[in-house]
């Protein structure tokens, strides 16, 4: 079973997958020692896999992540967290593998900008998305 | 998360309007027909990296919004 430290920092952190190819991905996620821990743990599984299939990845992850459920609830949370910086790095290589954006598999663009503090700066914002935006 | 089979086969979709109209606006030709000849790309490693806020997350990435 993982051994972590639960020492929690406020901060953000960068996931960088790298491939055979010369093609890195990358993704973000909340930034912690067991966040960190989660993502070299996967790191091990994940290492001669095909990145392109990330959804298949995505599932070994998530299955993983909540393996020891029970005995360890707290810690799966964590768990997904690392996954949500990985899957994000996956589908980041992904775009660049097949030349189109992320956004392109994803269903397209719902805005045509965004800020760093997460409000759209886009004035078109409020004609342009709906509720569940 | 069913997305990138959703989106592989509205790709696809999208790739067949796009002969039928020999157009490609949304790049869905291009797409499908990548996604069939993939190269062979294996994972060789996984990094992290301390970011103080998503802000110097961003800063210290050299891409481009697409």
């Amino acid at each position: 079973m993982l051994q972590v430290d639960w020492g929690w920092q406020r901060r953000w952190m960068l996931v960088r997958v790298d491939t055979d190819q010369g093609i890195s991905g990358y993704g973000d996620t909340w930034a912690s020692n067991a966040t960190r821990a989660h993502v070299l743990d996967y790191r091990q599984m994940l290492l001669g896999e095909d990145p392109t299939n990330v959804e298949r990845l995505f599932r070994q992850m998530m299955s993983r992540a909540f393996m020891n459920f029970g005995a360890s609830h707290f810690d799966s949370g964590f768990a997904v967290h690392a996954v949500s910086g990985i899957e994000t790095a996956l589908w980041d290589i992904t775009g660049k593998v097949v030349g189109v954006p992320v956004h392109k598999l994803l269903g397209g663009k719902h805005r045509g900008s965004w800020s760093h503090d997460g409000t759209s700066s886009d004035p078109k914002r409020s004609e342009t998305t709906g509720p569940f935006d | 998360m069913y997305f990138d089979r959703r989106h592989f086969l509205s790709s696809l979709t999208g790739a067949t309007s796009a002969l039928m109209l020999d157009t490609d606006p949304l790049g869905n030709l291009a797409f499908a027909k990548n996604s069939l000849s993939q190269p062979n790309i294996r994972i060789t490693d996984i990094k992290t990296y301390d970011a103080a806020s998503r802000l110097g997350l961003a800063a210290s990435l050299d891409v481009s919004s697409g």
